[in-house]
């Protein structure tokens, strides 16, 4: 019905009737119009008829009104009784016909004589009707006394003029007859088509009325002739409108056959008879719908013992209001249940009630149920009450709904201080904004399942006194009629966190001690695999050389060949050397002997060329392609021995790391606020595991082009490490052209 | 076209009798007129054949209701009315041949006497003959209680029955009237209040030498005895 329009004919709309309305109307005046009509052809027919047996009647009249007096006059003129001559024609004048009469003997006198002349309209209305010739009758008298002789003449004047009186008078009252009648067929009609049409209208219309039907009025009025092919439009639609009704309906007995609940119809009059009962009555009460039609519902309250819900139920009926209740009933099979009993009320459109429909459920084993929630709830209550964890609910808009005396014991505030309050009042502050959106979006998201705040971090409560309290929070949300709300259980784990916190403290100190060791054995066994190669390989040349020497007959001691042997070792001996510095000095570094450098202003050109003239005495190298830049003149502060360490590691890995004579270029620079000093070479560039592990001592890169050349992996930790004891900063960058630059960056005013 | 009619009717019936013939008129008033067949007709009606048989006149007889017997004798040549109280308003009408006698206009009633005229207006109904002389002298003198009736045998039998309470009339004709309808109460017949003569008429065109004649036989028939005798025949 919903997605139909309103027409107008509709529930409590008066637009229809009025249609009714004219349908009577029009009725009313078709009979009135009808029965004028016929009203006047039949008074117009009776006045013909009565004009035309007018005049035959006033000539049979006059006639018989002369030959009965003729023997009466006859014995007044034969006796000259002037008396009963005058009653004569006093009677004949009386009569309808005549307005003149007399009476006069054989002698030619006259005995009586009596006239009542007509004037005006009624003697025009004489000459119309009637003619002049038939006015006069002269009738000759005899006595028996008197043989055939003459007693006298009785003479008559025929009055058209009363005749045609009479006549208009007839024919006016025939005509006002003729309205009456008619009226009276009018009401007659009227009654009958009121009777026979109107009502039955009137009455199939309520009928769709009542049914609820929307007539499209306005567009009935448009496609229609008049108001019975509008009530056509509006049957039409009141079939299609029924049709769609008994589908529903069909489709409402088979909805309510199907009803989880027992639903039962029954019609208000005084002893409520059922009319109806689904099948899910039948299976609650064992009565199957025949057995109980016509019934009324006590059937189901049979030896029922206590009546007050009964009685209940009886009074609201009695009443007209709906009901509520829960009262015991039985069932076919003599057992009794517990029935929920709603009665509501269909009503008419009066307002008066019809039936009752009552729906029932078996709530024999909820009503158990309900008990045992009662209680359930009952023990949740005092654990509640009971709890040694402080346990509150908290609703959708983050108020304190629910506040337990171990909450009001660790928080410090009553339950009735708690209640209503936004649940940041146990928040610490600065805790309190995350704590609005941890649980807006907790609430928003629609969680539904428990959730601990405190699983990956420490939560602090906040006390009335302003105590900060380790506590850990589990939620869970739930739903109370449709209205969301979150249960916090709390406990306090001050202790546990004090603990774990220690706990995390050795831990932590044991991993870092742990990550030492390990870099330490690390560390160690790289220096035991190195040194089983580089320590081992000047040691055996010198051994090996020096052993040739000593066990070469002195005959055959070439020596030049000595000499290159000498050299030899003594190359090795310094490579040995230098090595061994180089462990001596990452010793150092690693006992802290170096963390106090002391710092000074420094040239850099002048630095840069002893580092060069040291690394190629020390290497007796000749390489003549290192560069020194120095366009700023660079004066900068560092720790010089350090700085000379730090470049001839630098220099030395350039060179050994880039063909002969290729160019190395030791370049001096100054920025706003860092001294810049760069080795950059044109060889075959840094490895990035060098640059991912750079510093970290006896590491060396796995590439072939790097292994080739002798090394122990310390010269770039030396360099790191020294760099970082003056404040500064080291780092490799690999160049997309070749070769590599080593950057050390110092701040300028060495701090 | 009334005239015309009026014409032929003379014409028809005013035609010269036979001579020596005359019509005797008579009507109902016993014992004067009785009846016009059988032996009493009535004293007067014997005066006048009386008369014309002693003037070797021939008569025939018929009886008429009063007025048409008295209008017929008006207006005929040839007709004799053999009774008729004479009175100023018939006097002109008629030619009066003689006297026979006269009568006693008497109160009739069934009860007591009504002797005057006072004790007759304070009745309720006196029944009175229409036109007669009682009717003209009682109507003179002021009665408006009269009940007028053409013949005298329905005032007999009204007074019989009690539906007047008097009767005016002559007193021989009620006596003989009462005595004619053969009722058995006894009438009473009150003080005479007037006397009235009785006269045999015609009518004005009746030859002369025969009224005379007539009125000299009947003077006769009065010195003889003959009248007299011929009246207690009737009223002994």
């Amino acid at each position: 019905v919903a997605d139909e329009p309103d027409y107008g004919l509709v529930r409590g709309s008066e637009a229809g009737f009025e249609k009714l309305s004219g349908i009577a109307w029009k009725q009313a005046r078709l009979a009135v119009l009808i029965a004028l009509v016929i009203g006047f052809l039949f008074s117009a027919l009776q006045i013909f008829l009565d004009f035309q047996s007018a005049r035959d009647q006033i000539q049979i009249e006059t006639r018989n009104a002369v030959y009965l007096m003729t023997d009466a006059a006859s014995e007044a003129a034969y006796r000259l009784d002037d008396s009963l001559a005058k009653k004569i024609v006093e009677s004949l004048v009386q009569t309808t016909a005549f307005d003149a009469a007399r009476i006069e003997d054989d002698f030619g006198d006259m005995l009586a004589e009596l006239e009542e002349a007509a004037t005006g309209f009624r003697s025009f209305a004489s000459q119309i009707l009637l003619s002049e010739a038939d006015s006069w009758i002269v009738q000759p008298l005899y006595h028996p006394h008197l043989a055939n002789a003459l007693a006298g003449n009785l003479t008559v004047h025929v009055d058209p003029t009363i005749a045609a009186t009479n006549f208009l008078e007839r024919a006016s009252t025939i005509l006002l007859s003729g309205v009456v009648k008619s009226l009276a067929l009018a009401a007659l009609l009227f009654f009958v088509f009121s009777r026979t049409v109107t009502q039955r209208i009137s009455d199939a219309a309520r009928r769709l009325h009542r049914l609820s039907i929307k007539i499209d009025a306005k567009n009935a009025d448009r496609s229609s002739g008049d108001e019975l092919d509008w009530l056509e439009v509006v049957a039409q639609r009141a079939i299609e409108r029924a049709k769609q009704q008994s589908e529903r309906a069909r489709l409402a007995e088979a909805a309510l056959d199907s009803a989880p609940c027992g639903v039962l119809i029954a019609r208000a009059t005084d002893d409520f008879p059922i009319v109806y009962a689904n099948k899910t009555f039948t299976a609650i009460t064992g009565y199957a719908p025949e057995e109980v039609l016509g019934q009324n519902c006590r059937t189901l309250n049979r030896d029922i013992q206590r009546q007050d819900g009964i009685d209940y139920v009886a009074a609201a009926l009695s009443r007209r209001e709906p009901v509520s209740v829960v009262i015991p009933n039985r069932r076919k099979d003599g057992t009794e249940f517990l029935n929920r009993l709603n009665i509501s009320m269909v009503r008419d459109l009066n307002g008066d009630a019809t039936h009752f429909v009552g729906t029932q459920e078996d709530v024999t084993e909820e009503v158990a149920g309900q008990q045992l929630i009662r209680d359930t709830q009952k023990e949740l209550a005092a654990l509640f009450e009971a709890s040694p964890d402080p346990i509150l609910t908290v609703g959708e808009d983050g108020k304190i709904r629910s506040f337990n005396p171990a909450a009001e014991r660790l928080f410090g505030y009553t339950r009735n201080e708690a209640l209503g309050q936004p649940v940041e009042l146990l928040v610490p502050d600065e805790a309190s904004d995350a704590h609005v959106e941890l649980v807006n979006g907790y609430v928003s998201a629609g969680k539904s399942a428990p959730w601990s705040m405190a699983k990956s971090q420490t939560v602090y409560a906040q006390t009335k006194q302003g105590n900060r309290v380790a506590v850990s929070v589990s939620l869970a949300p739930f739903e109370v009629q449709g209205r969301r709300a979150i249960a916090a259980m709390v406990h306090d784990i001050s202790e546990v966190v004090s603990a774990r916190e220690r706990t995390s403290e050795l831990m932590a100190d044991l991993a870092e001690k742990a990550l030492a060791a390990e870099e330490a054995n690390g560390a160690k066994s790289r220096f035991l695999a190195m040194m089983s190669h580089e320590l081992r390989t000047p040691l055996n040349a010198i051994i090996g050389f020096s052993d040739f020497i000593l066990h070469t007959p002195e005959q055959k001691i070439q020596p030049a060949k000595t000499r290159e042997y000498l050299t030899d070792i003594h190359r090795s001996a310094a490579d040995l050397l230098l090595l061994v510095n180089d462990i001596l000095e990452v010793s150092r570094i690693d006992l802290g002997e170096i963390d106090d450098l002391e710092r000074s202003e420094v040239p850099f050109r002048q630095l840069a060329q002893r580092c060069v003239k040291e690394f190629l005495s020390a290497t007796h190298n000749a390489h003549r392609g290192i560069d020194i830049e120095d366009p700023q003149s660079l004066i900068f502060t560092c720790n010089e021995q350090a700085m000379v360490r730090i470049i001839i590691n630098l220099v030395s890995n350039s060179v050994k790391y880039s063909p002969n004579e290729s160019k190395v270029i030791v370049r001096g620079g100054i920025d706003s606020h860092s001294s810049i000093i760069e080795v950059e070479d044109f060889g075959v560039g840094v490895p990035d595991e060098i640059i991912e592990n750079l510093g970290v001592p006896f590491s060396r890169s796995a590439s072939p082009e790097i292994r080739r050349q002798p090394g122990t992996g310390l010269g770039l930790s030396i360099v790191k490490s020294l760099t970082e004891r003056q404040n500064g900063h080291f780092e490799m960058l690999r160049k997309e052209t070749g070769g590599s630059i080593a950057r050390i960056i110092l701040p300028v005013d060495g701090s | 076209m009334k005239t015309l009619i009026l014409s032929a009717w003379l014409v028809i019936f005013s035609v010269a009798p036979a001579v020596g013939q005359e019509r005797l008129i008579g009507a109902y008033y016993p014992p004067m007129m009785i009846s016009a067949v059988g032996e009493r007709k009535g004293f007067s009606v014997d005066i006048v054949a009386e008369a014309a048989r002693r003037l070797g006149r021939q008569t025939t007889l018929s009886f008429l209701p009063f007025k048409r017997a008295m209008k017929t004798v008006e207006r005929s040549n040839d007709a004799i009315q053999v009774s008729l109280f004479r009175n100023p308003s018939r006097e002109p009408l008629f030619r009066w041949l003689a006297r026979t006698h006269s009568e006693e206009m008497v109160f009739l009633t069934t009860g007591a006497p009504v002797d005057t005229l006072e004790v007759g207006r304070a009745l309720g109904t006196i029944g009175v003959e229409r036109g007669s002389g009682l009717d003209a002298l009682l109507s003179g003198a002021g009665f408006t209680n009269l009940d007028r009736v053409d013949r005298p045998e329905i005032n007999a039998l009204k007074l019989e029955q009690g539906r007047i309470d008097a009767w005016a009339l002559a007193k021989n004709t009620a006596v003989s009237t009462w005595s004619e309808m053969g009722f058995e109460r006894r009438l009473t017949v009150g003080a005479t209040l007037s006397a009235a003569d009785v006269y045999v008429v015609a009518g004005r065109g009746f030859p002369e030498h025969l009224a005379t004649e007539y009125a000299r036989v009947i003077e006769e028939m009065q010195q003889d005895g003959t009248i007299s005798a011929l009246i207690q025949s009737y009223t002994n």
